[in-house]
């Protein structure tokens, strides 16, 4: 093992081998740090969706929203009141036969009344209904960033399984280096000299290559 | 030579990664067509790139001494631009699909606040006659009694027109729900594994089924008997007249010799 070039050699084929464990702890750290880049870009937008659909819950949005439903129902329902009035009173049959003045100044006082009570009544079932309206258009927003969250989780779970074999891929040994590795021992092994050196040097590289394909088994 | 065929793994760093992203690539396009199709858009930026943008700049060396120089990546850009304007295309699609369904939304409200109105006029006409001929029948014509009775009838009308406001509103708000919760399901679905095209057919059979549902769902409901009361009244009315005067005629009618909380007279 004195022979200057079986020593040059053997020291070869550690810096090969050094050079391959290296290139694959670069490689697999490489891909965690993409990995993580990936986790903390699902992370964000999961975070994200979850803050924008927590903001109509603020209550000055809330009560703006409240008061935008209300005012919808409101201006829908007296709308149909008015139509309804409109049509109605096309329709009806002129009271027939004399009638006193009393009369006919109360029956359209009361209509006056009556119109009023129905805009109130709009009013009045608009606000009663609001919150329900209000409430059932947050649900659906929920419903809708839940899906968006549910999904980017799906996702960020089959990246990190995929990412997971990226990994255990970067950090397997680049098998050619292994091999010239391999030779470049099996070499020097062979200039260490004599009929026992040669032997153990044939030994040693038949060995090298049962301990390559081994190691590559194992990490298939 | 046989070096050739020992290659590391090392090579094949990232290729999981890249299948998987372009398979989640191909579910959200999948899942912004159906919100496309129920009218919502991306929410993805669709405006078009700017050549100038650092992202489609890659640096290459350009001399063996390390001297680099900025080069314009032509694919990358073209990529850029192409996701542009699909997600505009998207969005616009997104965009007329809302009107289209925000119409057909009101339109079974619509029908619903029709088939129902039709309903509480016809009722409203019936109470009505039932009325002037209660009213002409005890004799309280031209009174304040008419205008109680009158008064009582466009109460019961306004509330029926408030129900009706209501339901046909609660019709399209039902609609809308449904519609969305068949878009999550279908979401849901894609996220499963199912294909863009067999969730677009499967979304475009939803929204039918859904809109005829509603509708027959609310048309089944009648509106009931809204001017009960003000009938029942003088329906009441008529009757104790009627039992009064057979009672007389048969000589079967005994008053009351207490008075009843003042309110049973002769």
């Amino acid at each position: 093992m004195c022979n200057p070039v079986a020593i040059g050699l053997m020291a070869a084929s550690v810096a090969v081998d050094q050079k391959n464990q290296r290139s694959a702890t670069k490689r697999t750290n490489n891909q965690i740090a993409l990995h993580e880049e990936r986790n903390d870009k699902f992370n964000k937008k999961i975070i994200d969706t979850s803050d924008e659909s927590v903001k109509q819950y603020k209550p000055e949005t809330r009560i703006e929203n409240l008061n935008v439903e209300q005012a919808k129902s409101e201006k829908s329902l007296t709308e149909a009141l008015t139509t309804a009035r409109d049509n109605q009173d096309s329709n009806s049959i002129a009271a027939q036969g004399k009638v006193s003045n009393k009369y006919t100044t109360d029956k359209a006082e009361r209509a006056l009344q009556r119109t009023k009570a129905g805009v109130d009544l709009a009013k009045m079932i608009s606000k009663v209904g609001a919150p329900t309206t209000l409430t059932r258009n947050e649900s659906m927003e929920n419903a809708q960033a839940s899906s968006v969250i549910g999904n980017q989780k799906a996702h960020r779970v089959d990246m990190a399984r995929a990412g997971g074999v990226d990994i255990r891929k970067a950090g397997e040994l680049n098998q050619s280096m292994k091999l010239i590795s391999g030779l470049l021992r099996g070499a020097a092994m062979a200039y260490s000299g004599g009929a026992a050196g040669a032997s153990s040097g044939a030994g040693a590289s038949g060995s090298t290559a049962i301990s390559s394909s081994s190691y590559g088994g194992a990490v298939a | 030579m046989c070096l050739g065929g020992g290659g590391g793994g090392g090579n094949a760093a990232g290729e999981a990664a890249k299948r998987e992203e372009t398979r989640q690539t191909e579910q959200d396009d999948a899942v912004d067509r159906i919100n496309a199709l129920f009218g919502i858009g991306s929410g993805s930026s669709a405006a078009m790139p700017d050549k100038n943008e650092d992202r489609f700049y890659v640096m290459k060396k350009i001399s063996p001494r390390g001297e680099e120089q900025r080069i314009f990546n032509q694919a990358l850009y073209d990529e850029a631009v192409a996701k542009a304007k699909a997600t505009a295309d998207s969005n616009q699609s997104a965009a007329a699909n809302k009107t289209k369904l925000e119409s057909l939304y009101s339109g079974v409200g619509n029908d619903v606040s029709s088939y129902l109105t039709d309903d509480l006029n016809n009722q409203y006409e019936n109470a009505d006659r039932a009325n002037r001929f209660g009213v002409a029948r005890r004799g309280v014509r031209g009174g304040s009694s008419e205008l109680d009775v009158q008064e009582g009838m466009q109460e019961d009308f306004d509330k029926g027109v408030v129900n009706i406001g209501n339901r046909s509103t609660e019709a399209s708000n039902q609609m809308r729900l449904a519609d969305s919760g068949t878009r999550l399901n279908l979401i849901n679905r894609i996220m499963s594994g199912m294909s863009g095209d067999a969730a677009i057919v499967s979304a475009q059979q939803s929204l039918k089924n859904n809109s005829d549902s509603i509708r027959n769902q609310a048309l089944s409901q009648s509106l009931d008997n809204v001017f009960r009361d003000t009938s029942y009244i003088n329906n009441q009315e008529s009757k104790r007249k009627g039992t009064r005067r057979a009672d007389e005629y048969y000589g079967t009618y005994y008053p009351s010799t207490k008075s009843y909380n003042g309110s049973v007279k002769r």
